[in-house]
């Protein structure tokens, strides 16, 4: 045996955070899960509320040139009545759609059957594949096609049922932000820790209302853009499209896949012409390209680049977790976590492995500027 | 040592062994609920870390003057390997169908053949048809195994995003690494461990591939000389079982011997029966005890008992899946745990020979 150097002092303390964190972590989750029923409506109306917070806080930015602005009540009132609006219209829109889509979806999938025993035919194929096998094939049992819309469908009625609760929520919370700053300062006594943790909060908060803010806007083009395309293809159930979009929009990568793929499917069992379904395949593909890749992160100042690889498989938990509507709430709940987590250094290294290229660059950058 | 466990009081101590305890056991947990996720992913990196370590050795090649572009390298090791697994897939699948067509009648031949052997032992040893049903399922076996294998291929197009992912992200790797370990000599350890599990898994894949390939050749070229029907079905299934120590050399032996035993059974020729499945035995011996060992040296140095055991918990809970990657993924685990004092217990108890330093710094030293 060699007499080897004594080793480095165990870090107990670290392990022990790590440790507990990962139990932490665990136990949240699992309460995620059972508790989905009232935790859903929750998130839900913490986004709205979100929402409204930051239209009223864009339409405070606007000014006439003799300086008037529009009063703080009446910010708010607009803003209440642009997502009351939205959120109206969207109902609409898919519910009048989803009728359409189920009552068509047979039809659909007989002609896309042909389309395939067509092509089983010229590669000679010994057994023709049905659309139904064709797509466990490609995708396996994840996903069903009219099973996804049902389910979508079925979300949002979902959804549109727990609406009072939702409004309650919303309305609470817009009531009680008054007193939130008066709360933190009764909580914490000390005066210098107190000014620390509202700096925090603020950069937390100004970030997650950018993040919502762009991407909520980018959506709204994206969604606009992808009603215009579809329309100008005379592809069928463009809106409905276009309210996918604006949803689908919020989870890169994936997302952008089922928003380009499905229409295209869809426009190839309409038509048949392959030329068509390729300029529209083009056509989408610029669009979210531009919308995704360029837009986005311009507007985001790339201060929040999260990891494909986390953005999957955190779409995949909360999809375990909370269906559906999980996978389309996974990608802001993590690019919010990922906000705060960065702004703590005990968590940082979290949020760093949680970012795509990490995170010390863009501050570098942004260091430059004086600090007050 | 003194100081440290001056540094470290009993009360500590305790609390750290329950806190492991329980994140063990959550991990556990998150493993088996989770597998649906996970078990994609996980092929995922395996298939990342061969295209990398594959790359890699592209990367040393010289053309006249000049190395192959890192790109070429990429392209040319992913080509290779969807090539390979595609012409696995595609064996296995072709020739399953048949074998599944076949096994009822191997079963039908089998529970006629097993009584006959039997007949010579006393009445309390004879064992019912219906008893023998439900212990000798050569069909069922070979469904499940075939369907972990179409499971995965259903699942390929989720592996295909999760590795192509990797593929991109890995340039960030460093970068991550170095902002998340603030401190040197962390960060400096953290690549030094992950350089060893890297040396280590590299060695035993390339050992591993190369011992099964030995292993599935020379069954099918034994199984051709018998002329037993499916040989080189039965080769492949060999060279796959053979990822699986001891459980995969033994199923490697008595599938194809039960084949054997049906169709050469019906002719009565037992000395060529026996000499078959003596000669599937040497080649497994000489594979799992000789080969492997002597080229694999002490860089796997894991208990037998901890290895069967870490075997049967991921069969329990990833299935078949699960069993191929417990060997790699204990040996990581064991290496990650040498390197910290407060788990290298841990470590120098699932090792073979307790010597688990030889490794790890024997080569800076």
């Amino acid at each position: 045996m060699m007499v080897k150097p004594a080793p480095a002092p165990a870090p107990v303390s670290k392990a022990h955070s790590l440790a507990l964190g990962f139990i932490a972590a665990c136990l949240f989750i699992y309460i995620c899960r059972i508790g989905a029923a009232v935790i859903m409506p929750l998130v839900i109306s913490l986004f709205i509320w979100y929402l409204i917070n930051a239209i009223a806080r864009f339409l405070g930015l606007l000014s006439t040139k003799s300086g008037y602005k529009l009063p703080r009540v009446w910010r708010f009132v607009f803003a209440h009545v642009i997502i009351a609006l939205v959120g109206f219209l969207l109902y609409k829109m898919v519910s009048a759609n989803i009728d359409d889509v189920m009552r068509e979806a047979p039809k659909y999938g007989a002609s896309f059957d042909k389309i395939l025993a067509e092509v089983a035919q010229r590669l000679n194929l010994d057994h023709t594949p049905t659309l139904h096998e064709a797509f466990k094939e490609v995708f396996g049992n994840y996903v069903d096609i009219g099973q996804f819309i049902t389910v979508f469908a079925g979300m949002l009625t979902g959804i549109a049922g727990k609406t009072i609760i939702i409004l309650f929520y919303v309305g609470f919370m817009l009531y009680e932000q008054r007193w939130f700053n008066r709360k933190m300062k009764l909580m914490i006594t000390d005066k210098e820790r107190e000014s620390h943790v509202r700096h925090v909060l603020k950069v937390i908060d100004s970030k997650i209302q950018k993040y919502i803010g762009v991407k909520a806007f980018v959506s709204l083009l994206d969604s606009f853009l992808t009603f215009l395309i579809l329309t100008y293809f005379k592809v069928d159930f463009a809106g409905f499209w276009g309210v996918m979009a604006f949803f689908l929009h919020f989870i890169p990568y994936a997302g952008s896949f089922v928003a380009v793929t499905t229409p295209c499917l869809i426009a190839m069992i309409q038509h048949g012409d392959l030329t068509v379904v390729v300029m529209l395949a083009a056509t989408l593909l610029t669009s979210h390209a531009f919308l995704g890749h360029i837009l986005d992160p311009y507007l985001m100042g790339n201060n929040l680049n999260l990891s494909p690889i986390f953005i999957i498989s955190n779409l995949a938990m909360w999809g375990m977790l909370w269906g559906v509507p999980g996978m389309f709430l996974a990608i802001p709940i993590l690019a919010i976590t990922t906000i705060a987590l960065s702004q703590f250094e005990s968590t940082r290294p979290v949020a760093v492995l949680f970012s795509k290229t990490g995170l010390d660059h863009h501050t570098r950058r942004k260091r430059p500027k004086p600090e007050v | 040592m003194a100081t440290n466990s001056q540094r470290a009081p009993t009360p500590v101590l305790v609390s750290s062994y329950a806190l492991g305890f329980i994140v063990f056991c959550l991990i556990v947990y998150i493993l088996s609920v989770a597998a649906t996720i996970l078990i994609p992913f996980v092929i995922a990196v395996f298939v990342w870390y061969l295209i990398n370590a594959m790359a890699r050795g592209l990367g040393r090649v010289k053309l006249g003057d000049t190395y192959l572009p890192r790109f070429l390298c990429f392209l040319f090791a992913m080509l290779v390997l969807i090539g390979g697994l595609w012409f696995v897939y595609k064996l296995i699948s072709v020739n399953a169908v048949e074998v599944l067509r076949a096994a009822p009648v191997y079963q039908k031949k089998l529970m006629a053949f097993v009584p006959r052997i039997l007949s010579g032992l006393p009445p309390e040893y004879q064992v019912s048809p219906s008893d023998l049903g439900t212990y000798l399922d050569v069909g069922g076996f070979i469904k499940t195994f075939v369907a972990a294998f179409t499971g995965i291929a259903g699942k390929s197009l989720v592996v295909l995003f999760y590795t192509g992912f990797l593929l991109y992200e890995q340039q960030f790797f460093g970068r991550k690494i170095q902002e998340m370990l603030r401190e040197k000599a962390a960060e400096a350890r953290i690549h030094k461990t992950i350089k060893t599990i890297e040396d280590k898994i590299q060695r035993y894949i390339w050992v591993k591939t190369f011992v099964s390939a030995m292993a599935g050749i020379s069954t099918w070229l034994i199984l051709m000389t018998f002329k037993i029907s499916f040989a080189e079905f039965w080769g492949v299934m060999a060279f796959i079982l053979h990822f699986i120590p001891f459980a995969g050399s033994i199923a490697a032996v008595v599938l194809p011997s039960v084949v054997a035993l049906v169709q050469l059974g019906d002719m009565g020729d037992t000395t060529q029966l026996a000499s078959l499945v003596l000669c599937l035995s040497a080649i497994q011996v000489f594979c799992t005890s000789f080969l492997d060992p002597r080229l694999m040296g002490d860089s796997l140095n894991l208990s037998p008992i901890v290895i069967i055991s870490a075997i049967a918990a991921w069969g329990v809970l990833w299935g078949v899946p699960g069993m191929f990657l417990a060997v790699p993924v204990l040996s990581a685990a064991v290496i990650i745990m040498s390197q910290f004092t407060n788990t290298k217990s841990i470590a120098i108890l699932m090792s073979k020979t307790g010597d688990i330093e030889s490794h790890g710094t024997g080569k800076d030293a």
